[in-house]
This record gives structure tokens, C-alpha cells and sequence, in this order.
């Protein structure tokens, strides 16, 4: 009954079809990786959604998924697969290599965006809104970091469905930053109170964004701006701008819905119908190379090897109750009925806390690399099969990985090299020296401080170039230290 | 650039001058293109020719349907275009060829199809009406869904089906046409499949069909007991089996189906099993909170219940303190009033079970250390540990 396609591609995790290699964003319902499909070697942006800590109704959100399944358009990232593995749902797209617009105010045009950009991007967007509310959906989150951009530099609507309502936005404190872009009638109905004239206000304040680098009102207070908001006159755009660029923005900020112009209309303002440029090539090229030379990369907001089900042995059930001396003998129904197992029975993956676990082993990797190190210390229930493989930064990794099949079925002494090329493909730089500045980061209190976070990143990032390893032994001998300290050998 | 995608900004009013017709002919034309699909010499070229012609025609189906086209349709023409689809049976035709359809061909069709569904005239729904009177196009929709399966890029397919089918459900008479169809079993079937979305969109499918319209459910399909029978059967497979969301979706439903009092005949069955009991329990213990809770809100209904069976009865004495000890830690951490109500009285109502003695325990725990061996302890063994294992003599029956 099940095609081919379905048996060979549905029982396999998606960990198994995609290597995962960088985080690429960061959003209220997960951390968005950039990744590759093992098979075909292609590029995609993969969107991690934790169900088990998401409020999210998960009908709800199968629903937007499944809409967002039947669009298909040269104006959106396009939707490629949802998967599910342990408790997280991998929601595959299109991938943007270019990053997005606000990626261009923050790297290129601080102070907003030259005008025949702005109308080059804001006319692509205005088409993929059309094409959207012909097909009876809202965006509902239309801002400069949700147009994207591919590799040609061709604009792309990104993030939506997904981006979910504002109930949910709300009740999170990572809200910040989206209520700018609200229009005043999604502020104070309820959910169902706006239609798709809501994106059209939001491509108002973001045509406002690009020009002048900021949305209206954007040093004050997101809650304050967001309650004035109905009370409010619309902003207006001023400065050294065409008219037909004032005229735009004028014409997206009315307050009243029902008077905005449709997306349709929208294409006949004077400011998106006389483009002079065709893509933004160069722009990206450029931003690519700047992302490189910093090493840019983004902390994810959620841990990727969090799993709920570690053990491939879900069942809790029958240790846990007394089912034993019934009276109906368990004959009545199929064993299966019984005993539920979780498919997809996930394995175990990185433990951080297996280093500090086993005999003190101080060896380094640069003193002395053949014998085991600090990564290679381990814990009884380590796993072979890791959930996800993260970047390697790690030459040997390569090498020692085709030991796998050999030492499958281990003697103890092999365990060691096992585990260890686990750990090895784990990057010491990028998930803990690099997180923890970040967090240093966000609770510096000024800029001053940030500056020098900033600095020791830098540092960091720099050493681990010139010395590879270094951020390892340097993370190898704090946690040793601690260790020490903690057991009394001061 | 935007060309090169197909049918984007296509001109349909270029399109209209050249093909004048009368509002049937939209129908006729779809029929047209469709037979060519059987057509035994029809090549690989030809396929993708008519394929295009289809999305061509039902895009402008679409845009006259909707008032979109230039002049806008009359209301008569408009009425003449459904006569004409429900005559020609268009959505029988299109199903059949589901498969052979290009994606935006596809997605028009549903388009159009929940439109007509919409559409009423005089205050009656006029494509609602055709439906009921001619069946074969729903069942031939359920159908479809499991020819969807065996395509290649059967998800899009599916997703499509599976959209028209939970549109038709809004709509009470088209909700009892899917009650009765046998082939909406199969849609338990497909839950279990590991493909998220096929898994998914099956049970949402479900979801929608047993509570979008909860009387109709319960006069009309619980009222069988063959129908209870073989819907506990399949849906303590979904909970047994299913991935973590099929598991926590199946178990909300049956939690949403048996607190409706209508349903009675299926809360009365389901909470006297001991089987559903043990599959609820061991729910209970999953590591998922979330699932966690859909099962206590079965379970509560089997432990409120005043005249729970024997049978059920017996594992819950013989849980009392686990139990006691389980919910010492549940949802400690919810702000829910009525959640909290309804733990702090399934807690009282734990609490008044009868303890079991002290020498009884140890056999018991004998037992669950060596699963094994009790699971061949002979059934008067058992009956014996059963009389000895309470402290009253009383009879749950009598409570």
C-alpha cells in the first residue's frame, strides 16, 4: 500500500537526511539550521520546532504548515517537507543563501536602503503578497528579516504561516521588535479581527524601515509604541525622498482597513512600477563576504541534542504500575496493544556531562593526541548514533569515522575511540565559548562591556584559527578545575 | 522572470476574446481534456499539453466563479456554470484524474471545490445538495486518498484530498456520507504511516469527522456498537503505536469523544476494559508531559466513574499508592483551576480505595520483578492472589 518513495524516505529521522551545519536564525518557535540533503547534496533551511516546550496547538500548526505545503511561487521560500523526530518537528524550506534585508541594513546601509533598491524590493514583495492573498492567506509578520534573499539576489517572502498569531507572540518575552510593525487593528482585535489588509500596513512601516534603516517610533518602547499604536496618527515618512516614495508609504499607513489599497492596487503606485534594477546581486555577494571574514556565526536559542525520549526503551509503564495479577490475563489482547513505543525510538546523543565523570584523565589533545583525551572520557549509556551531527571543525573527525562499522560492537578498550569521534565532531568554539560570550553578551549592561565581549570573541575565534584545539583544551581545563575545586583539592 | 513560472500573471482576458463560451463550456472543456488522459496513444508530450490545458481552464473556472473575470459574470451565467459542473459531475471527473493533474491544477480544484461548497442559493447550499444526491463523488474522494499513497509526491496529493475532504466535513449531510463510507477506517491506517504530513492530515481528518458535528456522531455512528467496538480498537493503536504527535493527537480525541454525555455507549465500554486501563496508565508514565495530560483526562473519567468494573477496579487498588505517589509530582506545575480541581478530586477518590495488606505487596512485587514468570502463573493462581489481596471483604459492585 505504501508507495516506494513513503518506505524508504518516511521511517528514516530526519537527522539521517539532513546534516545539519549552521544556525542561521533564531525565532520564538525554534532555531531556524541551514542544512544539506545527504542524498541530493542540496541546500535547505530547516526550522526546529520543540513541540513538548511549544504552548502551540499542534493542530494549529499542522494546519499553517499544510497551507504553506500548497503555495508555490518564485516570491516565497517554497516548502519542501515537515518531518518529525523525538519531539521536534523539522520543517524543511527553501533556502536563502543571500540572508535578509535586515541583514543589509545591519552590514551595508545603516542609514536605509537607496530608493531604487527600496522599490525593486518592496515591488518583489508586493507580488508575493498578491500572490499570497489571492490564495486567501496573511502573512501576518511582513518585515525587512522576513524578505529574503538567494544567492542571485533575487527577494523572497520568508517566515510566514509559521510565525503564528500574536496571541502566542505575545505571551512570549522574545517579542520584541515585532509590535513596530503591527498594524493598529491587529493590536487591539482579536485574532480573527484583521484580514490580509494587516500586511499591507506591516509593508508600509517596512518600506519606511528600508529607506530610513529603523521603523517609525523605534526608540521608544515596543509595549508603549504598540498600545498608542490605535490612538495614534499613522507616521509619515519625511525627509530627502521622492514623492512617489512618500506616496507609497503614505498610501500602506491608513488606519482604517478597508481604505488600504490591495497588494493588486498597490502595483500601480508610482513607486514600484518604474524599477531600474533587476536583482541584488552585488549587495549579497558583499555580505557574504563580510559574514566570512567575521566567522559570523548565531547561537542557537535552544540546545539541538535536547531530546525527550533518550533511551531507545520508552516504556515506563510496566515498571512503574502493577499490572501483574489481573484478574483478565494479558492473553486477552495482542501483546502490541500494550505496550506503547514511541516510534522512531531516538538514540542517545551528546552528553556534556560524561567528561567530568570518569577518572580525571588530564591528557590533552596537544600534549599528547594518540592517547585519550578529555572528549574521549565517557559514560556507560553513551550511544553510538548521535541525533544530529554538528559541524566539524575537527581535521581528524574524517579518519577516525570510518572505525564506526568495525568497532560496532565494542570491546571496552574500543569504546573509547567510538565515543570520542562522537565528541569530536563536536565544536568547542562555536557551542560553548562562543554561546557563552553571547549570553555575556545580552546581560552586559553597557556598551562598553559589549565592546569587549565583542573583543574577546574576536580573540577567540582568532586563536582557534592559528591554534586548532585551542578553545577545547582552554574549556577542558576550566571544567577540570571546577571539578577539582568542587572535590576539595584546592 | 516571473514568466517562466507557469500561468503566473497569465491574461485571462486575452484568453476569454479568444475562446469565447458560454458559461458550460468551462465544463464541458475540463470533461474534454480530462478523457484524453484514458486515451490509450496519448504520449508523454501529449500528457503535459493537456495537463496545462486543464490548469488553464480551471483557473479561469476559478476567476468566473469568483466574479474575477472582465465583464463580471451575471448571476445567471454563475448559476449556469454550476448546473453545468454538477451535470457534466466535474469533481467525480477531476478526482478520477487527481493524479494525473499538475500541483497547481490540483490546488485550483480545491480551490473552486470549497467555493462551490460555500455557495448557496435561496438558502440551500446547491453543490451540497448535488453531493448528497450523488454520493459516489465523496466516496470516490476517500478513495482517492489511498491512490495518493501509491504516487510519487504523494504528500501534495494527499494534503490536497485530504483539504477537500475536511471541507466537505463542515457540512453535516456530507459528514454522514464520510461516517458511513468503510473507507474512512482506513484513514486509522494511514495515522500510523511514519510520513508527518500523511500521518498528520489523516488525523486531523479524523479529528473533524467525529466532532465537527458531535450529535450526528452520536446518534448515528456511536449508537452501533460494532462502529464503538472497532473505533476503540483502532484508536488504542494510534496511542499504542503512533509517533509522539499521532500519540497526542489520538489520545486528545478520544479524551474530547468520551466527556460528551451523548456518547455514552462509547464512555461505557471504553472505561470498564482493563486493557484501556493499562494503556492509559502506562500514558501516563510516557516522558512527554504534554501526553501526559491527554491521558489523565481519560483517566480521570475511568476513576470518577461510580460503577467502575471488576476488573478495572483491581488494578486501580492494586496501584493505590503508586498511583498516590504518581500524582504527588503530576502537574504540580499548572495554573489550570479545573485541572487542578479535577486532580485534587481523582486524588481523593484514589485515596478511598481499599489498602491492600502488607503480606499481599511483597507477592505483588514478586510479581513485577519477574514478569516472566507471572505471566505463567495459572489463571486460578491469580484468582486466589486476587480474593486475598484486599483488606475489605466488600465488593466493588456494592459501593
Amino acid at each position: 500500500m505504501e508507495s516506494k518513495e513513503i518506505s524508504i524516505r518516511s521511517r528514516t529521522p530526519p537527522s539521517k537526511l539532513y546534516s545539519i551545519q549552521s544556525c542561521i536564525g533564531r525565532g520564538n518557535f525554534g532555531d531556524v539550521y541551514k542544512a544539506v540533503d545527504r542524498v541530493t547534496q542540496e541546500i535547505v533551511a530547516i526550522k526546529l520546532v520543540n513541540l513538548e516546550h511549544s504552548d502551540e496547538d499542534i493542530e494549529l500548526l499542522a494546519q499553517e504548515i499544510f497551507f504553506l505545503a500548497e503555495l508555490k511561487s518564485p516570491l516565497i521560500t517554497n516548502y519542501i517537507a515537515t518531518m518529525l523526530e523525538d519531539v521536534s518537528m523539522w520543517i524543511v524550506m527553501e533556502y536563502c543563501g543571500g540572508g535578509s534585508c535586515s541583514d543589509l541594513l545591519k552590514r551595508s546601509y545603516v542609514n536605509g536602503l537607496p530608493e531604487e533598491k527600496v522599490s525593486f524590493i518592496i515591488h518583489e514583495v508586493t507580488l508575493g503578497l498578491k500572490y499570497l492573498h489571492e490564495q486567501r492567506k496573511i502573512h501576518r509578520d511582513i518585515k525587512a528579516a522576513n524578505i529574503l534573499l538567494n544567492e542571485e539576489g533575487m527577494v523572497k517572502l520568508g517566515d510566514f504561516g509559521v510565525s503564528g498569531h500574536i496571541r502566542s507572540t505575545l505571551k512570549r518575552d522574545t517579542f520584541v521588535g515585532t509590535p513596530y510593525w503591527m498594524a493598529p487593528e491587529v493590536v487591539c482585535c482579536e485574532v480573527d479581527g484583521y484580514n490580509e489588509k494587516a500586511d499591507i500596513w506591516s509593508l508600509g512601516i517596512t518600506t519606511y524601515e528600508l529607506l530610513k534603516g529603523l521603523p517609525p517610533l523605534s526608540k521608544y518602547d515596543p509595549m508603549k509604541v504598540m498600545t498608542n499604536l490605535p490612538k495614534r496618527k499613522p507616521p509619515k515618512l519625511q525627509g530627502p525622498f521622492s514623492d512617489a516614495a512618500k506616496d507609497f508609504v503614505a498610501g500602506c499607513l491608513v488606519k482604517t482597513p478597508a481604505d488600504r489599497p490591495s497588494a493588486y492596487n498597490l502595483l500601480s503606485f508610482e513607486f514600484v512600477k518604474n524599477i531600474t534594477i533587476t536583482n541584488l546581486k552585488s549587495d549579497v555577494d558583499l555580505i557574504k563576504q563580510k559574514k566570512v571574514q567575521e566567522r559570523y556565526t548565531k547561537v542557537p536559542k535552544y540546545p539541538l541534542q535536547n531530546r525527550l525520549y533518550r533511551n531507545s526503551n520508552t516504556v515506563r509503564g510496566k515498571e512503574f504500575w502493577n499490572f501483574e495479577s489481573t484478574r483478565l490475563s494479558t492473553t486477552q489482547i495482542s501483546k502490541e496493544e500494550l505496550s506503547p513505543i514511541t516510534q522512531d525510538s531516538p538514540t542517545s546523543s551528546l552528553n556534556m556531562e560524561s567528561p567530568y565523570l570518569l577518572h580525571g584523565q588530564t591528557v590533552t589533545p596537544i600534549t599528547n593526541p594518540s592517547s585519550s583525551s578529555f572528549r574521549k572520557c565517557t559514560q556507560p549509556v553513551f550511544e553510538l548514533d548521535s541525533g544530529m551531527d554538528i559541524d566539524s571543525g575537527c581535521p581528524n573527525a574524517q579518519a577516525e569515522t570510518e572505525i564506526v562499522p568495525l568497532s560496532n560492537h565494542n570491546k571496552k578498550h574500543k569504546k573509547n575511540d567510538i565515543q570520542a569521534l562522537k565528541i569530536e565532531k563536536f565544536d568547542y568554539l562555536k557551542n560553548i565559548v562562543s554561546h557563552i560570550l553571547n549570553r555575556m553578551y545580552d546581560r552586559a549592561r553597557d556598551d562598553e562591556t559589549r565592546k569587549y565581549v565583542n573583543e574577546m570573541l574576536k580573540q577567540f575565534i582568532k586563536t582557534e584559527a592559528n591554534v586548532p584545539g585551542f578553545n577545547e583544551v582552554f574549556i577542558e581545563e576550566i571544567s577540570l578545575r571546577i571539578e577539582a575545586i568542587k572535590k576539595g583539592f584546592v | 522572470m516571473f514568466k517562466k513560472y507557469k500561468n503566473q500573471d497569465l491574461d485571462m482576458a486575452f484568453w476569454w476574446k479568444k475562446n469565447p463560451k458560454t458559461p458550460s463550456d468551462y465544463a464541458r472543456l475540463i470533461i474534454e481534456q480530462l478523457n484524453k488522459f484514458s486515451s490509450p496513444s496519448l504520449t508523454q508530450d501529449n500528457k503535459r499539453k493537456v495537463q496545462e490545458e486543464c490548469t488553464k481552464y480551471l483557473i479561469g473556472t476559478k476567476h468566473f466563479i469568483v466574479g474575477d473575470t472582465d465583464p463580471h459574470p451575471t448571476p445567471e451565467a454563475i448559476d449556469e456554470l454550476y448546473t453545468a459542473m454538477h451535470r457534466a459531475d466535474v469533481f467525480y471527473e477531476l478526482l478520477l484524474h487527481f493524479v494525473d493533474l499538475e500541483f497547481e491544477a490540483r490546488r485550483e480544484c480545491m480551490l473552486i471545490f470549497s467555493i462551490c461548497l460555500g455557495y448557496s442559493k435561496d438558502n440551500k447550499f446547491v453543490t451540497v445538495d448535488y453531493l448528497v444526491s450523488q454520493p459516489k463523488t465523496i466516496s470516490l474522494m476517500l478513495r482517492t486518498a489511498e491512490v495518493a499513497l501509491q504516487q510519487k509526491g504523494c504528500q501534495d496529493i494527499f494534503l490536497t484530498v485530504g483539504n477537500m475532504i475536511i471541507e466537505c466535513i463542515k457540512y453535516e449531510q456530507l459528514c454522514r456520507i464520510i461516517l458511513k463510507d468503510p473507507q474512512l477506517w482506513k484513514f486509522f491506517e494511514f495515522a500510523k504511516l511514519g510520513n508527518f504530513e500523511i500521518s498528520t492530515e489523516s488525523l486531523q481528518i479524523l479529528s473533524a469527522a467525529f466532532t465537527a458535528h458531535p450529535k450526528l456522531v452520536s446518534k448515528e455512528f456511536f449508537s452501533n456498537e460494532i462502529n464503538i467496538i472497532r473505533f476503540i480498537k483502532c484508536i488504542n493503536k494510534l496511542m499504542a503505536h503512533g509517533s509522539y504527535v499521532t500519540k497526542r493527537q489520538s489520545t486528545k480525541l478520544l479524551a474530547s469523544l468520551i466527556v460528551i454525555r451523548s456518547n455514552n455507549a462509547l464512555m461505557n465500554i471504553y472505561i470498564n476494559s482493563p486493557e484501556n486501563l493499562k494503556l492509559i496508565m502506562t500514558l501516563m508514565t510516557d516522558k512527554s508531559k504534554n501526553l501526559q495530560l491527554e491521558a489523565f483526562n481519560v483517566f480521570k473519567v475511568m476513576v470518577a466513574n461510580p460503577r467502575k468494573s471488576k476488573p478495572v477496579f483491581d488494578i486501580l487498588v492494586k496501584n493505590r499508592d503508586k498511583l498516590l505517589t504518581y500524582f504527588k509530582t503530576f502537574g504540580l506545575d499548572s495554573q489550570d483551576s479545573t485541572f487542578l480541581d479535577e486532580r485534587e478530586f481523582i486524588v481523593q477518590e484514589i485515596d478511598s480505595l481499599p489498602r491492600i495488606i502488607s503480606s499481599t505487596t511483597e507477592v505483588s512485587n514478586n510479581n513485577a520483578s519477574s514478569s516472566n514468570a507471572a505471566s505463567i502463573t495459572s489463571p486460578s493462581s491469580v484468582m486466589n492472589n486476587q480474593s486475598s489481596i484486599l483488606t475489605h471483604s466488600t465488593s466493588p459492585d456494592s459501593r
